[in-house]
């Protein structure tokens, strides 16, 4: 799957984008605790991220298709 | 890209005199601009960063929704991103209807929905760092 970040999970994990091969039935739960080995920081943003797959918020526990994009988007501050 | 976010400065009163035709009697606008303090600690500038491919898309479902919850004619939005200083035009939303109750609703559930719901994020500096927000102002 590709995985996409911003802000500061983005600056947390060191990187915009990367792909990481999954299991089937991943979903971006799983597919986040992958990052959080990763990088041990984002662990804790957890309740503030939502997630979304193909550009649509989703459930975490969403089942991920191959070749997914997986967002984990930070509150959002437009205005 | 659908061209709702731009990187160059926003002129706002060049999308509103776009907007109305020959049948509208209102437009409401919202102009965001970057204020220079936030809860008592000065704000020297901000940067937005977004999601950019799904912000667009959530957008222009916002606007289709708009216009299908209110009598509105017509509608005009621009987001930035980067780096803004004191005072730039960080949004802005125009909406054209016949009369002024649909034309003020609309912009102000546009705004709030696209706070609440598009992803676009802000970073703010200040004199002795910078931080994402990531809580409800």
């Amino acid at each position: 799957v590709q995985v996409r970040l911003f802000a500061r999970a983005r600056e947390v994990v060191g990187a915009r984008a990367l792909e990481l091969e999954v299991e089937a039935g991943a979903t971006p739960a799983s597919v986040f605790e992958l990052l959080c080995r990763r990088a041990a920081g984002l662990a804790e943003m957890r309740r503030i991220l939502r997630c979304a797959v193909d550009e649509e918020y989703v459930d975490w526990s969403a089942p991920l298709h191959d070749g997914a994009e997986v967002a984990f988007i930070p509150p959002t501050a437009g205005g | 890209m659908m061209g709702y976010l731009t990187r160059d400065p926003i002129d706002a009163a060049a999308l509103m005199r776009e907007l109305p035709g020959p049948a509208d009697g209102a437009l409401a606008t919202f102009v965001g601009v970057v204020r220079d303090n936030q809860d008592g600690r000065a704000v020297l500038g901000l940067e937005y960063e977004a999601h950019e491919d799904m912000a667009e898309r959530q957008l222009a479902r916002l606007i289709e929704e708009a216009r299908h919850r209110w009598p509105v004619s017509s509608v005009a939005l621009r987001h930035r991103l980067g780096a803004l200083g004191i005072g730039e035009v960080s949004v802005a939303i125009a909406v054209a209807a016949p009369h002024r109750n649909e034309a003020l609703e609309a912009c102000r559930w546009l705004i709030d929905t696209l706070k609440a719901q598009v992803p676009i994020f802000k970073k703010e500096r200040y004199a002795d760092g910078a931080a994402w927000i990531e809580a409800d102002p």
